[in-house]
């Protein structure tokens, strides 16, 4: 995965953290539940992360909720992303 | 009559399902608190903190007309409104349930307000309840929790600091306007067809009885998780990576599945906000922002709580992504209209089930104002949902009403189904806790 995409994903996870926890330093291995990402959180960000990266998550929902890390989100984005390169 | 703008398509629908009896009351929020009458604070000083209150969001100030064959915000031209009542009575014990029940079924008239504060106070206690019912098109739980929040504020405050703003907040956009996941009508419509095929799969729960709807009396039952017992369930979602939510959805569904014995198969309905997709609109403040996720849940008898609950966030995030994100930019008000006619002829419980979990946006204390519990209520004479569950964390424990119709429902059944369901919250405590003799 590029540095340009991680600090995509990384944005979009930040956007989606509580603001109390919003100073929180978030890398790959940075475990959702820490960064208060919620069910609600994981809904919002599912929607931020179709809007930055241009992937088309509805069928990947179950990926989605299995996710505990940072690093999770960022492999199942990449596994989306070539099919996606390729249609264009 | 100066006219605002014309309602949202969520706006529109919430205010076209609840004009169908003589008036537009849909939810109210409870407080109750202690500490205001020590400190001389009285019925006129809560009045001018909401005239200010009001005097600072033009949408409190709103009604609701149609004009020719559309509905538009207002401002209101009837004279004397009352915004704030006063009600007395001998003493406070139980009794707030009773007036929750009674303000749900008192109405307002949309063509004049759209909120209204009902305090009352109890003699020689220093115990005071406050119910805001609400017109949904104004105010969401987020929006009565921010004027709770505002009213506690002031009333904690110095006296000089409750003159009448000259400054008021724009009437909020609608949510379509603003919302990230607008779509056009069709798109829609095709969301809405995947509801009507979820529904397709449940034998909806049949209305007892066939009545009016001005004859239909919302009953609430309520009770109440202490703190040490949250603890211990929060703590139990955390080690099995389970939301809170999921977890009294899952207690909820089964509470009914285990006392309706002809059915295995639930529809719930969960309400979610969708303000944070609306990237202009206040996370605190007024405005209508709910839509609801739609879930289905079969049951049998031999059960995995963890599992259940593990399924039921994966079906809550799928309805999202396919069902209640998706708000439409524009629609035809006589289509609304004429979706939203069949809730009131219908002979069954067309929803099945409704759930909402929230935490209090309120603090514990304002000054010396202590919030004593707060409980969520919604009314339910158009009988479009079998029950609903509020829960409601505030101060480290745990508020539930459940709400039903009468003479729709059964008042045993619904007995029997809130017994069952917190039953089944105190069971998870014991069956997690070691056993003295562990320890």
């Amino acid at each position: 995965m590029s540095i340009e995409s991680t600090s995509i994903i990384i944005n979009s996870i930040r956007a989606c953290v509580p603001k109390p926890l919003q100073h929180v330093d978030i890398n790959s291995t940075s475990l959702l539940q820490d960064l208060g990402i919620d069910s609600l959180g994981l809904m919002m960000l599912t929607l931020e992360l179709e809007k930055n990266t241009g992937v088309k998550l509805n069928a990947h929902v179950e990926s989605l909720v299995q996710a505990q890390t940072v690093r999770d989100i960022e492999k199942l984005v990449s596994s989306l992303q070539p099919a996606v390169e390729s249609a264009q | 009559m100066k006219l605002i703008r014309p309602l949202g398509f969520g706006e529109l629908r919430m205010h076209l399902l609840h004009s169908m009896a003589a008036g537009t009351t849909q939810g109210a929020l409870l407080v109750r608190v202690k500490g205001i009458m020590n400190n001389d604070m009285n019925i006129d000083r809560i009045r001018r903190c909401v005239d200010k209150i009001k005097s600072e969001h033009a949408i409190l100030s709103a009604c609701i007309v149609k004009q020719q064959s559309d509905y538009y915000f207002a401002h209101t031209a009837a004279p004397d409104l009352q915004y704030v009542v006063h009600k007395q009575a001998a003493n406070s014990s139980n009794t707030w349930s009773d007036n929750l029940h009674a303000e749900l079924d008192h109405l307002l008239n949309s063509n004049e307000q759209l909120w209204q504060l009902v305090v009352y106070t109890y003699a020689n206690e220093n115990i005071t309840d406050f119910i805001l019912v609400m017109h949904h098109a104004v105010m969401d739980a987020v929006g009565s929790e921010y004027f709770f929040d505002s009213l506690f504020t002031q009333l904690s405050s110095a006296e000089n600091e409750l003159a009448i703003s000259q400054e008021t907040t724009e009437f909020p956009i609608a949510m379509e306007a603003d919302a990230l996941s607008a779509c056009d009508w069709q798109a829609f419509i095709q969301a809405q067809e995947k509801v009507r095929q979820l529904l397709g799969q449940v034998r909806l729960q049949p209305h007892l009885a066939t009545c009016a709807l001005t004859q239909r009396k919302t009953k609430i039952l309520d009770g109440f998780l202490e703190s040490s017992v949250v603890i211990q369930l929060e703590k139990f979602c955390n080690e099995q990576q389970i939301s809170i939510n999921s977890l009294f959805s899952t207690l909820f569904t089964r509470a009914v599945y285990e006392e309706t014995i002809t059915r295995n198969s639930f529809a719930l309905f969960s309400a979610v906000s969708l303000r944070p997709l609306c990237p202009n609109a206040p996370q605190k403040a007024f405005g209508c922002y709910l839509s609801v996720m739609p879930t289905l849940h079969e049951f049998q008898r031999d059960w995995d709580l963890v599992k259940e609950a593990k399924q039921h966030k994966l079906k809550q995030h799928q309805a999202f992504m396919d069902i209640a994100r998706w708000v439409p930019q524009s629609f035809d008000t006589a289509t609304v209209e004429k979706m939203t006619e069949t809730a009131a002829a219908a002979t069954s419980f067309g929803n099945d089930l409704g759930f909402t979990y929230a935490e209090t946006g309120l603090k514990k204390n304002y000054g010396a104002i202590t919030i004593v519990h707060q409980y969520v209520g919604a009314r339910r004479s158009l009988g479009n949902v079998a029950f609903i569950l509020h829960g409601l964390k505030s101060a480290g424990a745990l508020y539930f009403t459940l709400s039903y119709v009468e003479p729709l429902q059964d008042a045993d059944y619904a007995q029997r189904v809130f017994r069952q369901f917190l039953a089944l919250a105190q069971q998870i405590c014991t069956t997690n806790t070691p056993a003295f003799e562990d320890i």
